[in-house]
């Protein structure tokens, strides 16, 4: 089942003069529960797509389609709602709120979405135990290192169960170990939630995890391969 | 909303010293019109206290034509009865009656003009507080023949001092010059320079007798038990004593100057407070504007991940309300202590003295400040925070998330 179709996706730069293609038509479908990186070199438009799918950016042309609803015709205000009730975002600068705690952090979509707060309480305390940051839970995001702060922002993107994360480069700003940590339990939310995720990335240890992996070159897919990842391959 | 307080609460103190720079401007723009209007408020008091306390009183009477043409022999027809019949009615504290009159008063090395007023011993001190203001010597002593109390700026001119005899001369009856000796035996002092030059009072027996008058008066000054009754007063005197020679007005009406002055203060105090509140505004735009630029990508973030337009507009303003309302506060508080320490120990103003007698003014300032007043600048000052916040507020509304979150910080 589709939950986003993207059609002949453009996003096209000084039209009338010398056009620059950040995305040309781009056709693309993403089921629930996938596991998607795309690729590409810079200027690609790996960013550009990912901000056409969220909402954030606008297309030249064609359609984005979530849910039968084509998001680039909803208006600022709805469009920001059906950010809010729909959509996580992971970026690279993790971009946490600087005056929350990791707390609170977490807990500001779902306060957005006006959750009641035993529940709100309770999947704050799930998430920050999710992406092990429970003793650092009054934490501010300068009390915390990059991977931490990308694990709240991470446990911030899922804690409202949207239909879909969108994550650019989330790992761009990480050593190693954080980003292995990082991708652990992105993995893990992704299988145990069933949500999509969707990201960027240069990272080919993001790139070697992921399920499917979209190569995009002059803002056109020019490859679209499903993979076994190396967990799937250890169970198999 | 909740949530967004407390961010708002903890964003402004993201940059302390920026947050305590405007707490600090607007305490000390708050402070700085608390004091001026204190100071100019008391000033106006004292003025209008000057001018009905010693001069005028709540209402006068007088013949309409006296206004035009300040002849002795125009009187208020029948002034004994109206007089006497003022004196019973239950608002009226005290009535008195005067004669007003120019002439020119000489002593034996200096002459000056003058206005004679001839009063009623003993009703006028009921009526206005004149007496209190005699310096030297005695009230209109019955003592002696034709007492009189002059200013002692005019005394000084005239270089006489009490017990001294004076010359006056006034137009009489039928326009001769009466020219009477006179004694003088007190000296007065006055907080309006022009006053005590000019003004020399006199027993208005003595003054109508000279003048052939007697028993007739130019002026009938009255003082009410309540003043906030005086409208009502007014207007039933205005009824009953409705003759073409009977013109009855309250202290602004027959005093045309005072009520300059206090639309004057009144006005200069709006201009202050405006000025403090525009300075004040651009203080906090100037403030909001910096600090929306700083986190143009935050502002960004949050509308990327769902803060509508509604609540980040909202958190602005919440921010600025809350620097208005620090400042405000502190403003407020060092004001009342500063006016409240003021009107114990008084602001000296010797200095000016020359110019501040010219508007009835006295050298030193007791300031004090209604608690409404209070009240309204503090709710000009949280309004003016509040409307002013409404641009940057709508500038932050206007940046695009893509673009604030792709901006390099």
């Amino acid at each position: 089942m589709n939950v986003i179709e993207t059609k002949d996706v453009s996003k096209i730069y000084n039209p009338d003069t010398i056009p620059v293609y950040a995305l040309n038509k781009v056709n693309l479908n993403f089921e629930k529960g996938e596991f998607t990186a795309i690729v590409g070199p810079s200027g690609s438009g790996k960013t550009t797509l990912l901000n056409v799918i969220g909402g954030l950016d606008d297309a030249s042309n064609g359609s984005v389609m979530i849910d039968g609803s084509d998001i680039l015709k909803l208006s600022g205000g709805k469009l920001i709602d059906f950010r809010l009730r729909h959509i996580g975002f992971v970026f690279q600068a993790y971009n946490l709120i600087p005056v929350l705690s990791a707390k609170e952090n977490i807990e500001f979509i779902m306060l957005l979405q006006n959750w009641p707060t035993k529940k709100r309480e309770d999947r704050t305390k799930e998430m920050l135990e999710a992406v092990g940051l429970k003793d650092k839970s009054g934490s501010k995001p300068s009390q915390l290192s990059g991977g931490q702060q990308q694990r709240v922002a991470v446990a911030r993107a899922l804690a409202s169960k949207p239909r879909f994360v969108l994550a650019d480069e989330p790992t761009a700003n990480l050593d190693s170990k954080s980003a292995e940590n990082l991708l652990d339990i992105m993995l893990k939310l992704n299988l145990e939630e069933h949500i999509t995720f969707i990201f960027s990335t240069h990272d080919p240890r993001v790139i070697k995890r992921a399920r499917r992996v979209i190569t995009l070159e002059d803002g056109k897919v020019v490859s679209d391969i499903q993979q076994n990842t190396e967990q799937e391959l250890a169970r198999q | 909303m909740k949530t967004l307080l407390k961010i708002a609460w903890r964003n402004i103190w993201r940059n302390t010293t920026r947050s305590l720079v405007v707490v600090i401007s607007l305490a000390i723009g708050i402070w700085a019109t608390v004091i001026i209007l204190a100071v100019s408020d008391s000033l106006h008091m004292e003025a209008l206290k000057d001018g009905i306390e010693y001069k005028y009183g709540h209402i006068q009477i007088q013949n309409p034509d006296f206004i035009k043409n300040e002849k002795l022999t125009i009187t208020i027809p029948n002034g004994e009865r109206i007089l006497k019949e003022i004196r019973t009615d239950d608002e009226v504290k005290a009535a008195t009656a005067r004669t007003e009159v120019s002439g020119i008063i000489a002593s034996a090395g200096n002459s000056s003009n003058v206005i004679l007023i001839g009063i009623l011993p003993g009703a006028e001190e009921k009526t206005t507080m004149l007496k209190s203001r005699l310096a030297t010597g005695e009230y209109l002593s019955q003592k002696v023949r034709n007492p009189i109390i002059l200013g002692e700026r005019l005394a000084k001119k005239l270089n006489v001092k009490p017990g001294n005899k004076v010359v006056l001369g006034f137009e009489g009856k039928s326009g001769e010059l009466i020219s009477s000796t006179f004694r003088i035996t007190g000296l007065y002092n006055a907080t309006q320079t022009r006053d005590e030059e000019m003004l020399v009072y006199a027993d208005l027996y003595d003054v109508t007798k000279l003048a052939g008058i007697e028993g007739q008066y130019n002026k009938i000054v009255i003082k009410l038990k309540e003043p906030e009754q005086l409208a009502t007063y007014l207007a039933f005197l205005q009824s009953k004593f409705s003759q073409p020679d009977v013109l009855v007005q309250d202290w602004r009406q027959a005093n045309p100057e005072l009520e300059l002055i206090s639309d004057m203060i009144y006005q200069m105090d709006i201009i202050m407070t405006i000025i403090v509140l525009i300075a004040l505004a651009f203080g906090i735009v100037n403030t909001m504007l910096m600090s929306i630029l700083e986190r143009y990508k935050e502002l960004g973030i949050l509308m990327a991940i769902g803060m509508n337009r509604r609540r980040v507009f909202t958190m602005i303003v919440v921010e600025t309300t809350y620097l208005s309302i620090l400042g405000g506060a502190v403003g407020m508080l060092i004001g009342f202590v500063t006016v409240s320490i003021l009107s114990y120990n008084g602001i000296n103003l010797s200095l000016f003295s020359e110019a501040l007698s010219g508007w009835g003014f006295s050298d030193v300032v007791y300031p004090t400040l209604e608690p409404r007043v209070y009240v309204l600048i503090t709710v000009l000052v949280i309004l003016t925070a509040v409307l002013t916040s409404i641009y940057p507020a709508v500038k932050a509304l206007m940046l695009k998330p893509n673009e604030a979150i792709s901006k390099q910080n």
